[in-house]
């Protein structure tokens, strides 16, 4: 029966073809458009570790004194707390981190130094993200601390200096320090990089790790955001912050159970007279916070706005032609009424048209989106373009949109369609 | 007369002619918005930096050792860079107009004030700068050589004297005066030794643009000399002879001392173009969704107008029996389109308003000027109108005996 009325309803496709073309195109230009910007805007408002943000948190402490802040409690922790809370060791996880631009020294000296980006970390932080190893491992617990000199290196420049080969135990010289490969991270690459926000969203990652304790041991300076000036005994207070920490806390009584213990700390630090307020501690989840840092640029939501506007539009659009299109049949549905076809039967078979009609609208607007994205890959800021690929999710719901909402924007023509009396249209 | 067989005409297709005036509501409530932020960005896209931009190239420099006497390193670099041929002038700075990662802070007229009076961009500037930045000073004087102090990155105490911009020194000082009062960016007062006529602020990390745009104007220029591991030069070529100054500069500094990285070379149109890249993709994209939408609703109108004409055969024929010419045929349509797509706009006016203030709400997005929408209600009465054209042409063009003959 399904297949008659599929037949059927290509036939009738077929017959005014000017009009069918002009609502295909019309709702998969809409499809195109919305999936276009959705896709975009899906990867960008993402969470990277959906199976692991709702075990993450970022503890603040408020060191600035109280008065007009409109910008909610600072991030980043002072060196001295960020200290205290690692080693307090509430939890089996933590993390402190801070981003660090090296310069990589060539073994020939006729060429010049290469600019690498990194993060100073302890070695949690791979438990922490899930981090893929392709060689090797994080560094081991005593390296954590005694100041090694050791590495974990990004894919990218294991590629670039190795040839993507095993590099265990090599070198880098990275800003005169000789550092030892002890791991390489396989491809890695969240989006958005969950874990740095604060510095470029939606980079690459980053090209090395070393431990946090080393890091601060050579005085190597936090590059991007911080309060701190450039003196080191500064930076190694309590005053000035430029050190984000995360935790992990696997349930939720965990979670409670540190945050009792913050706001213990900031009473303590109180007590102690360190300030003469009760400064405001939090101990936020990943995704909360991916929420507060409004990481989806304005731009971004707006263009979403339109684009499912658009879409409405194309999908009023359709409704219309299809009311022509269905109506314009009524002597032939009068006939068919008259020969013993129910309103049930005629109702149906206009569906499956409207059905027709968005499947069509679905490969078409497939199509349009693939053009959208690389349309959009060329107009965005490079880090960002990388964020829109098609994926086979966004087929998936692409196709299933068209489909869907062509069937919906159908049901009002085809009801109307089908209405018709069999007796008054066959007295003419 | 007419008008009444129009609107009794419609009736009968209720339904129908709801729906197109809402796709047109729709249409213009959508077109409306996006003009209004195209409008916005392009203007944004366009607002003079206030330098010279044609010569203006940078680069940061970054010491591998910073070791020894800085100080005298630099002082040195900027020897070798001021007598670089293709170069008219360079000095070290802080950060550069547009260019993302500057520096800023309040600004009081009061020490310890607790609510800034401005928010503005500081630079770290010394005597070569103005020439360098080719900005115009309009009321005062510029550094002098001897007023250059070595000044290093972090919180401010307050330099002694500062060069305003005009922007600036009218909101702190609305009546006037601002030469030679006093300003605090720090604990100590500075005074205003000049004002220049507009240099707009660096960009910063993790501010966004809504903020940015609310102080874009207001700049501190600070006298000193940066002391740091890491910082930019700007230099300013002869003209035409950017490309070659930059490569030659850099080149000449790496002979000069090679324990350094050099890197973020950038031209201004290059960092124009990078600033303002979300804009300009924000603006296409508005546009191409705005062209295909009107497209769309044209052709709906077409495909729509076009039903009818087949509906109506008959009794257009008699009309034109009885005398009815092909000219008040084409009125008909053209009068019936006007009725809906009136109708269609003046819901759209409603909608579009609705949906600016809904997203100043949610988007931050500024209030939309009434003529955007009086903009977009037009382009839609004069889209409806060409897009009715055709298929009214045939419905004029039904012969009169034909349709008798069809009854």
């Amino acid at each position: 029966m399904f297949i008659f009325y599929l037949k059927s309803a290509t036939h009738s496709l077929l017959r005014n073809r000017v009009l069918t073309a002009l609502i295909i195109v019309a709702i998969a230009f809409g499809i195109g458009a919305s999936m276009t910007v959705f896709s975009i805007f899906r990867t960008m408002s993402g969470d990277p570790i959906p199976w692991k943000s709702a075990q993450l948190f970022v503890p603040r402490i408020d060191t600035r004194p109280p008065g007009k802040h409109q910008d909610g409690i600072p991030d980043l922790l002072s060196y001295q707390d960020a200290m205290e809370l690692r080693h307090a060791k509430i939890v089996a996880h933590q993390t402190p981190l801070y981003t660090l631009a090296l310069h990589l020294m060539p073994e020939d000296i006729n060429l010049l130094p290469q600019h690498v980006v990194g993060v100073a970390v302890d070695r949690d932080f791979f438990h922490l993200f899930d981090v893929p190893f392709r060689y090797g491992s994080p560094w081991a617990v005593e390296n954590g601390d005694d100041g090694s000199n050791v590495v974990v290196i990004g894919k990218r420049l294991n590629d670039r200096l190795f040839g993507g080969k095993d590099s265990l135990g090599q070198s880098l010289n990275l800003d005169g320090t000789k550092y030892r490969v002890v791991g390489v991270i396989k491809n890695w690459d969240p989006q958005p990089r969950l874990y740095n926000l604060l510095n470029a969203p939606y980079g690459d990652s980053e090209d090395f790790f070393i431990p946090f304790s080393t890091a601060v041991e050579h005085k190597i300076a936090p590059r991007g955001a911080t309060s701190c000036s450039e003196a080191w005994s500064e930076r190694l207070g309590a005053v000035c912050t430029w050190i984000l920490v995360w935790v992990e806390a696997t349930t939720p009584s965990d979670a409670q159970h540190y945050r009792d213990f913050l706001a213990d700390y900031a009473m303590e630090q109180q007590r102690l007279g360190r300030f003469s307020w009760l400064p405001s501690a939090s101990l936020s989840n990943a995704r909360d916070w991916l929420e507060e840092k409004h990481i989806v640029p304005t731009e971004t939501r707006l263009s979403l706005i339109l684009a499912f506007g658009f879409l409405t539009v194309c999908l009023v659009n359709g409704v219309v032609l299809m009311m022509a299109k269905f109506l314009s049949r009524d002597r032939e549905t009068a006939i068919r009424r008259a020969l013993g076809a129910t309103r049930t039967i005629v109702f149906s078979q206009f569906l499956v048209e409207a059905g027709v009609i968005g499947a069509l609208a679905g490969v078409l607007g497939l199509g349009l989106t693939a053009v959208g994205l690389a349309f959009e890959r060329s107009l965005l800021p490079k880090e960002m373009a990388r964020v829109t690929a098609l994926s086979p999710a966004v087929i998936g719901m692409t196709f299933g949109l068209a489909v869907f909402a062509t069937v919906c924007a159908g049901l009002y023509p085809s009801w109307r369609g089908s209405i018709v009396e069999p007796a008054v249209q066959s007295k003419t | 007369m007419e008008l009444l067989s129009i609107v009794t005409g419609l009736r009968r297709h209720k339904a129908t002619s709801a729906l197109i005036a809402l796709q047109v509501a729709l249409t213009l409530c959508i077109v409306s918005n996006a003009l209004f932020v195209v409008h916005d960005r392009l203007v944004r896209i366009d607002r003079p930096s206030g330098i010279d931009e044609a010569d203006f190239a940078m680069f940061r420099n970054e010491w591998l050792a910073p070791e020894g006497d800085l100080k005298a390193r630099i002082q040195g670099d900027l020897a070798v860079l001021r007598s670089a041929p293709g170069v008219a002038d360079a000095y070290a700075t802080n950060g550069a107009p547009l260019y993302l990662g500057g520096g800023s802070g309040g600004v009081g007229l009061k020490p310890d004030q607790e609510t800034p009076s401005a928010n503005a961009g500081e630079y770290i500037v010394d005597d070569h700068a103005m020439k360098t930045l080719g900005i115009r000073l309009t009321e005062g004087r510029w550094f002098t050589a001897g007023e250059i102090e070595e000044r290093h990155n972090g919180p401010e105490e307050g330099p002694p004297i500062v060069i305003i911009t005009r922007a600036l020194a009218t909101k702190l000082f609305p009546a006037g005066q601002a030469l030679g009062s006093s300003i605090y960016v720090g604990k100590n007062p500075s005074t205003i030794i000049g004002i220049v006529e507009r240099l707009v602020t660096p960009l910063f990390y993790g501010v966004p643009a809504q903020v940015t745009d609310s102080f874009f104007e207001n700049s501190i220029l600070i006298p000193g000399l940066l002391v740091e591991n890491s910082y930019l030069y700007v230099i300013r070529a002869m003209p035409g002879q950017r490309d070659s100054a930059l490569l030659t500069s850099q080149q000449l500094l790496t002979q000069h001392d090679r324990a350094r990285g050099i890197d973020l070379v950038h031209t201004f149109p290059a960092i124009r173009a990078e600033s303002y890249k979300t804009d300009r993709s924000l603006a296409s994209l508005l546009s191409l969704v705005c062209a295909m939408l009107l497209l769309v609703t044209g052709l709906g109108i077409v495909g729509l107008a076009s039903y009818w004409v087949g509906l109506r055969r008959s009794p257009i024929g008699i009309r034109r029996a009885l005398g009815a010419r092909r000219i008040d045929i084409v009125r008909y349509f053209q009068i019936e389109n006007v009725l809906i797509v009136g109708c269609g706009a003046a819901v759209g006016l409603a909608l579009a308003v609705a949906a600016n203030l809904w997203m100043v709400q949610k988007l931050a997005l500024p209030r939309m000027g009434a003529r955007y929408v009086i903009a977009g209600a037009a382009i839609v009465l004069i889209l409806g109108q060409l897009a009715v054209l055709w298929p009214a042409r045939r419905a004029a063009s039904i012969p009169p005996a034909r349709a008798t003959r069809a009854l």
